[in-house]
């Protein structure tokens, strides 16, 4: 019995060594992985779009370019929060040229850090690079404790993964070199009203207060720093969010102001559109922040024009008030 | 500390090894310290309340041997001290008692069970233990320690299986191990984690999606959720018996069989016979067969009053409201009914082709354990009425949680929820459709290699890992 259970125990540790390095590979291959696609691919985008799921499905990069004749990707992720931006930009950059024009999503949800995670399951495959590893560990620590044991890694968070393992079979057997969202811009087409609105304000009689979290405001940073050493002009910016909710949030006043600081002392631009006439109304949104493919339409058009007036003028824009 | 913890992980090989060293008859010191541990663990007070109770029965059962003349007064105050205790917890727990006034921090709840952690599982075999001794059926034990380990024993503590004393104290004097054990609990304790964190753990956001939220889903949905919660509820509690069962084995103690593969069942009685075998045993030792005797001379009413009585104290067992009421009524009118139409029910045997027949009695249990399930699961019983009202709905209107995932069959949502729910209703068919195989060769200890094999790698290629030592059966 203890001979087989010795081979018991060397095959399971071979085969779960043999299975991570499947992964690893198909996981590469998958173009519908953008983390994935974006490292290994050349897409030497002019202008890139990060942030959480506000620029996943709000900034469609195709329109920008059709208003700016920029070439324009959406490197954003949904729910990813500055470390996981931070991560996506350095992936993005091992293979391309450096963009132009960097626009980050930022917001009192995002430096509050209660919003949004760094969702590990989009990067087990690049565990070999020590830079990846060392946010992994900071932002995921009982998972990289266990990313030592043969195959962890992917069993950790599997139910997020073998999907991804069976799609990058699939495109490694067909050969696929284009994703299923070309220039990274998931589109919210099926998405209605999801009524959050009602139940954040039952949560929150006297407002939502949002916090200046450092650990966040330190990814921010890195961020600005990555930005700068490869000389990407980065924008922070805000989308429209809707009018109804801003009562509710107690000090978005404070919390503007406290970016508006950062943005100045670390010579960046920041961009907010929240006076626009669609945030007073709901049909042009699906949730609290995020607008619909009406009020995307318009936003995306005034965005881009709103670019080419800087572009043009190349002064900064008087700060949102 | 919990089963399926890195702590418990680390901990059980480095005990096993010292069981092994040490000498039979004083490995039940191993296992006591380790038991002892394993509840005080993060949760100190809970050990001083075991320590306290298991004192106090101790005793008392030497008393009601010794002062026969006093006995009944002695087992009585025994009884109603754990029997308070036990429903003052369950009120607590349940949000219906002063003691949220009291304690004032939000998370009482919280802080409660950790207290008292275990409480209702060691108290219920506390009572049976002191009415074994009064009814005479055993004779008190002489040995605290040997009867603290009978209390704390780390296997069984947090939600069984419930053991007599008789059937585990002797078990402790010169405990066994031989090499079959070994493999046997290695394989239960792996068959475990595959029904835990690949089954049940699966299904827990598809039902939790639908019973957690308040929006209109659907009858489709509903019902599918509810059935669903049945399965998820026996993988997860089995899972709990499967682990307990087989580290108790790997010490060289055999624990008492929880489960039958009761979703097979072909009544809800057999139901009973398979499920939570060794709680119902208990309740049907001290419970049920008593009030039986107690009114032989009234008949069929008789039966009837065993039955609901037994199923009322069981429903107080798992929690003081109008939910656990219910749950525990349905029971008892199912299995008063069955009792009452056993003459008929005889007949359709006769006429009904034997296999169609099995299967009408096996499906029609399975609906009547689903939709008692509905008020088990239920916080209360506005939110039960409102899963009702959803039956009587449009089966695709409203939020369809589970339609989101074979929404993209007619073109909308995403095909990675797809996949997932494929792959979770996959494993679950595979598992029920070899359950007794894998059973079968748990026993054959020689011929289980390769089952192990597969069930390691599926637990890793398709096992939750977050919240994984969170079991349903933990919150009772």
């Amino acid at each position: 019995m203890i001979k087989k259970a010795v081979i018991l125990i060397l095959s399971l540790v071979l085969l779960l060594w043999g299975m991570e390095k499947g992964y690893d590979f198909f996981m590469k291959r998958n173009v519908n992985l953008k983390s994935s696609f974006v490292s290994n691919h050349r897409i030497d985008a002019k202008v890139l779009f990060l942030g959480p799921c506000q620029t996943l499905w709000m900034m469609e990069p195709d329109t920008f370019q059709k208003y700016t004749g920029l070439k324009a990707y959406n490197l954003a992720t949904v729910h990813a929060n500055f470390a996981e931006s931070k991560v996506m930009l350095w992936l993005y950059l091992r293979v391309n040229k450096a963009p132009q024009y960097l626009f980050l999503y930022v917001s009192g949800e995002s430096v509050d850090g209660s919003f949004t995670v760094f969702n590990t399951y989009n990067f087990p495959q690049f565990m070999d690079e020590p830079w990846i590893r060392d946010v992994i560990k900071e932002q995921d620590p009982a998972f990289y404790r266990y990313s030592f044991i043969p195959f962890m890694k992917y069993a950790y968070y599997n139910e997020f993964v073998n999907f991804n393992l069976v799609q990058g079979v699939k495109h490694t057997l067909a050969g696929k070199e284009i994703p299923y969202f070309a220039n990274g811009y998931v589109h919210p087409h099926d998405v209605v009203w999801d009524g959050r609105l009602e139940r954040f304000k039952a949560e929150n009689p006297q407002g939502r207060t949002f916090k200046w979290k450092p650990e966040e405001i330190k990814n921010l940073k890195d961020l600005v720093n990555m930005a700068k050493k490869n000389n990407i002009r980065l924008v922070l910016y805000e989308s429209p969010m809707l009018n109804e909710v801003k009562p509710f949030l107690a000090n978005r006043d404070e919390i503007k102001n406290k970016i508006s600081s950062f943005a100045e002392e670390n010579f960046v631009d920041y961009w907010v559109f929240d006076t626009m006439k669609i945030s007073n109304s709901r049909t042009c949104f699906f949730s609290i922040l995020n607008t619909n493919d009406k009020g995307s339409a318009i936003f995306n058009k005034v965005f881009a024009e709103y670019f080419n007036q800087w572009n043009q003028i190349k002064m900064y824009p008087k700060l949102s008030k | 500390m919990q089963f399926i913890s890195s702590a418990f992980f680390c901990a059980l090989p480095v005990v096993f090894l010292l069981y092994l060293l040490t000498k039979p008859k004083y490995r039940w010191m191993v296992l006591l310290a380790f038991s002892l541990l394993f509840i005080g663990w993060n949760r100190p007070y809970s050990l001083l309340v075991l320590l306290l109770f298991s004192t106090i029965t101790f005793y008392c059962g030497l008393l009601i041997q010794q002062f026969k003349n006093r006995a009944t007064l002695i087992y009585v105050c025994a009884i109603a001290l754990q029997a308070g205790c036990l429903i003052l917890l369950k009120s607590v727990e349940s949000g219906q008692s002063g003691l949220r006034l009291v304690v004032k921090d939000e998370g009482y709840k919280t802080d409660m069970l950790v207290v008292v952690a275990g409480f209702s599982v060691y108290t219920l075999q506390h009572m049976a233990y002191l009415t074994a001794i009064y009814r005479g059926r055993i004779q008190a034990g002489t040995q605290l320690f040997r009867f603290l380990l009978f209390s704390s024993f780390f296997a069984k503590f947090n939600s069984g299986p419930f053991e007599e004393p008789e059937t585990l104290i002797p078990q402790f004097r010169l405990p066994v191990i031989r090499r079959e054990m070994i493999l046997q609990g290695v394989h239960r304790i792996v068959l475990g984690l595959f029904k835990k964190m690949v089954l049940a753990d699966r299904l827990a956001p598809i039902v939790s999606a639908v019973f957690s939220g308040e929006s209109d889903t659907g009858s489709c949905t509903a019902i599918s959720a509810v059935c669903l919660f049945t399965l998820q509820l026996y993988f997860d509690f089995s899972a709990y018996s499967d682990i307990a069962l087989g580290t108790a084995k790997l010490f060289g103690i055999e624990l008492s069989e929880n489960f039958n593969r009761p979703l097979l069942a072909t009544s809800v009685s057999d139901f009973w016979r398979k499920w939570h075998m060794t709680l119902n045993r208990l309740f049907s030792t001290y419970v049920y067969y008593p009030v039986v005797y107690l009114l032989r001379r009234n008949g069929k009413a008789a039966v009837l009053a065993g039955i609901f009585s037994t199923f009322l104290i069981s429903g107080v067992w798992h929690g003081i409201g109008k939910t656990f009421l219910v749950w525990s009524l349905l029971h008892g009118c199912y299995l008063s009914a069955e009792y009452l139409t056993q003459k008929t029910r005889q007949k359709w045997i006769r006429i009904v082709p034997a296999k169609l027949y099995r299967v009408l009695c096996i499906s029609t249990t399975f609906i009547l354990v689903c939709f008692s399930n509905l008020f088990f699961r239920s916080e209360d019983m506005d939110h039960a009425r409102h899963l009702l009202s959803q039956f009587a709905s449009s089966p695709f209107s409203g939020k369809g949680v589970m339609l989101g995932y074979v929404s993209v069959l007619a073109g909308g949502g995403y095909e990675e929820a797809l996949f997932n729910f494929a792959v979770t209703v996959a494993l679950v068919l595979l598992f029920l459709s070899f359950e007794k195989g894998i059973h079968r060769r748990i026993q054959q200890s020689d011929n289980g290699f390769v089952q192990l094999f597969i069930l390691l790698i599926a637990v890793v290629t398709f096992g939750v890992f977050e919240n994984a030592g969170y079991f349903i059966y933990l919150q009772f």
